[in-house]
């Protein structure tokens, strides 16, 4: 890539920005306020357009330039770090003192200030909720170049709209969060094989009460009525007397030394084409079995993780990733028709994973509520991908089904009022905190999420 | 395992300091961080207490106070010391020569001094670096004031290494190339195999303080440049646009 072009991590869009990386509070306060409009970047593991600057050549402030732990309070598990930190850094230093994230996404290399602009959700989200509820406050650098600190109890409103806000009312610079203790670094996991669609949104409700984390993989290249297929998979921490001598021996905490695989170029683009993925999916289901497993938390949460640059195997045209939620009540319908329509267009998506989601929070733009969300991926095809797009929109539309920011790259701008009903709380907050629109990204602008 | 001496670091907020901080804590080294801006200093020295659950201490620095040197010196040989690594300096144009001269070499001679008449009171032998620039190698029109100044610092460290020796303590150069910081951001394409990471440099700078090195080109490869460059003779590289 040339030098001043950068994407999220489905390579699609591309822009050109110009990355600056503020390294001291004074600086980043500085370039916020320098009056040039921007957008703050972390780790760029959005999938889409989230942290792509709203115009040709537009600024992008980095908060990889700050990323220290500022405090940890051993009795409360109170964490206070820069925004730039990484979930991998908090994960390296904190799990073998026995602490963990209230909850984590699908991959660990998300900065914090990114994760709680998104707010993120994991696996445990019908039992925890998102990252947001454990945020304790965080301080904010607004438009004008003021810090602001925000919490439940100041600045309330500010507050509700920077969490889940897309970075939109200012740089989060710093954030104190609540760590867990945890028991050991392993979850013991049952895993479940489903016949179908139906079978895994039963089996997911059934189960949700009993295990903090779920989650299942589904086939989508499996036809009629085995479409929806997959493998659930059920955690709960391990209990020390759960793990075996040689875990224990290493310590409980101490997660197992993996190597760390790398795709080293951009795959050809008919690498991952439906033969490919149907022979991977058949053998993904074939080889599952109903059984119960220690596994750590690497294996666990960031599977992907272990695979430096992964996003390459999809090639130079990059792809979407397409994450919609569904309430309980439409579910079942909506995530079939999707299904059906991936499969009918032909774009194989790798796998397709389903998570029971819990209620909604106070946060406008936060993305769940009580119900069903899939997440998958659908490479960047020219002539496919929009056809795609539009009838996957009209699904939404019909299902009252809501897409994710972070992972967005494509959606009709007209569904999102009606998706989100808080955005136009957001607006006028947003409003308040930045009144000459001086924040701004590619996402923001696409759809609209300011006046 | 016996208990690692300290390590001072003087101008503690640049990121090349940071890194190199944050490599010192990593290896167990209790850390004394001076500087100027004691805000972001002491969010580096909480970071590295919580990372690497070593002491750090914060010591107040401005290079441009007349007798800051002695003071910090003093402060610091209170502890028994590995190494002082020197990293502040500032880049002014020609109306600024001499406050770049005291800030980039005066500032550090005086702590150097003072450094080692108080390690060889208290017999201690720490090493001293600072870090000097490939700018002083050779004066270029762009910012020959600069390279001045650095080219003094050298002088003076070559000297005191010649007479520290006895002493049986080393002295070290530091000479980086371009470093991705604030210096160069915008100046040097942050794509340029020039560009070195500040994580980089401070790991060379690490190993050259182990390892009792005299003068450290890093990344390596401008040893060999510089030695190009400064063997261009005069009549030439006056004509030269550099």
């Amino acid at each position: 890539m040339p030098d001043n072009l950068i994407a999220g991590w489905g390579n699609l869009p591309i822009s050109n920005a110009e990355v600056k990386t503020p390294d001291t509070d004074l600086g980043l306060s500085n370039q916020v306020s320098s009056g040039s409009q921007f957008i703050s970047r972390g780790l760029g593991r959005a999938y889409g357009d989230a942290a792509l600057p709203s115009k040709e050549s537009g600024a992008v402030i980095s908060g990889l330039g700050l990323k220290r732990f500022l405090s940890f309070d051993e009795s409360s598990g109170i964490l206070v770090a820069e925004s730039g930190v990484s979930l991998a850094e908090i994960i390296k230093v904190f799990l073998p003192r026995g602490w963990f994230l209230p909850t984590v996404p699908g991959t660990k290399f998300v900065t914090l200030g990114g994760a709680v602009a998104a707010d993120i959700h994991g696996k445990n989200h019908h039992i925890d909720g998102t990252l947001g509820v454990h945020v304790v406050w965080l301080d904010l650098v607004i438009a004008n170049g003021e810090t602001l600190q925000c919490s439940p109890s100041q600045n309330v409103d500010i507050f509700r709209a920077t969490v889940g806000g897309m970075g939109l009312t200012g740089h989060i610079i710093r954030v104190a969060i609540r760590l867990r203790r945890v028991p050991s670094a392993y979850c013991k996991v049952r895993y479940i094989k489903s016949k179908n669609l139906a079978h895994t949104l039963s089996l997911l409700s059934e189960h949700d009460v009993n295990y903090r984390h779920t989650v299942a993989w589904m086939d989508c290249l499996a036809s009629e009525e085995k479409l929806g297929r997959g493998v659930l998979m059920l955690g709960n921490e391990a209990e020390t007397t759960d793990l075996s001598q040689s875990q224990l021996k290493s310590g409980p905490h101490k997660l197992p030394n993996r190597p760390q695989l790398s795709v080293p170029f951009n795959f050809p683009s008919w690498f991952l084409g439906n033969t490919f993925v149907s022979i991977f999916n058949f053998l993904f289901y074939g080889l599952a079995k109903n059984t119960v497993k220690i596994v750590d938390y690497e294996k666990f949460f960031f599977p992907l993780d272990t695979i430096k640059h992964w996003n390459r195997i999809y090639g130079r045209r990059g792809f979407v990733q397409f994450q919609a939620y569904f309430p309980d009540a439409t579910a079942e319908k909506g995530l079939q028709e999707c299904l059906e329509a991936i499969s009918r267009v032909g774009l194989a998506s790798f796998l397709a994973v389903l998570k029971r989601s819990g209620k909604a929070n106070e946060f406008p733009l936060s993305f769940l509520d009580k119900g069903y969300t899939l997440a998958l991926d659908i490479p960047g095809d020219p002539k496919k991908l929009p056809l795609l797009m539009n009838e996957l929109d009209a699904i939404l539309a019909k299902y009252n089904g809501r897409i994710y920011f972070a992972k967005d790259a494509m959606v009709n701008p007209d569904l999102i009022p009606t998706m989100y009903p808080g955005l136009n709380e957001f607006k006028r907050i947003k409003a308040s905190v930045d009144p000459k629109g001086l924040i701004q990204s590619r996402l923001s602008k696409r759809l609209h999420l300011h006046d | 395992m016996t208990k690692l001496k300290a390590v001072l670091i003087v101008g503690a907020t640049s990121p090349i300091a940071r890194a190199y901080a944050d490599r010192c804590a990593q290896a167990g080294h209790p850390l004394i961080l001076a500087g100027r801006d004691l805000k972001e200093i002491n969010s580096t020295a909480s970071d590295l207490a919580i990372r690497y659950e070593v002491k750090t201490d914060v010591v107040f620095y401005n290079a441009a106070e007349q007798g800051a040197g002695v003071s910090l010196a003093k402060q610091a040989l209170a502890q028994d010391l590995a190494s002082v690594v020197v990293f502040h300096g500032i880049m002014v144009g020609r109306e600024g020569f001499s406050e770049m001269l005291q800030i980039n070499c005066g500032s550090i001679a005086e702590l150097f001094e003072a450094l080692i008449d108080g390690a060889v009171a208290s017999n201690q032998k720490p090493t001293l670096a600072a870090v000097s620039s490939v700018a002083g190698d050779r004066g270029r029109q762009s910012n020959y004031p600069y390279g001045a100044s650095k080219a003094a610092l050298d002088a003076y460290l070559s000297g005191l290494r010649n007479r520290a020796y006895p002493l049986g303590i080393n002295v070290i150069t530091i000479k980086p190339g371009f470093v991705r910081t604030r210096l160069t951001e915008g100046k040097v394409n942050p794509k340029s195999p020039l560009l070195a990471s500040p994580e980089k440099v401070a790991g060379d700078i690490f190993n050259a303080v182990q390892s009792g090195r005299s003068i450290c080109y890093t990344p390596w490869f401008w040893a060999y440049i510089m030695c190009i460059i400064r063997s261009i003779p005069e009549f030439i590289f006056k004509r030269l646009k550099l």
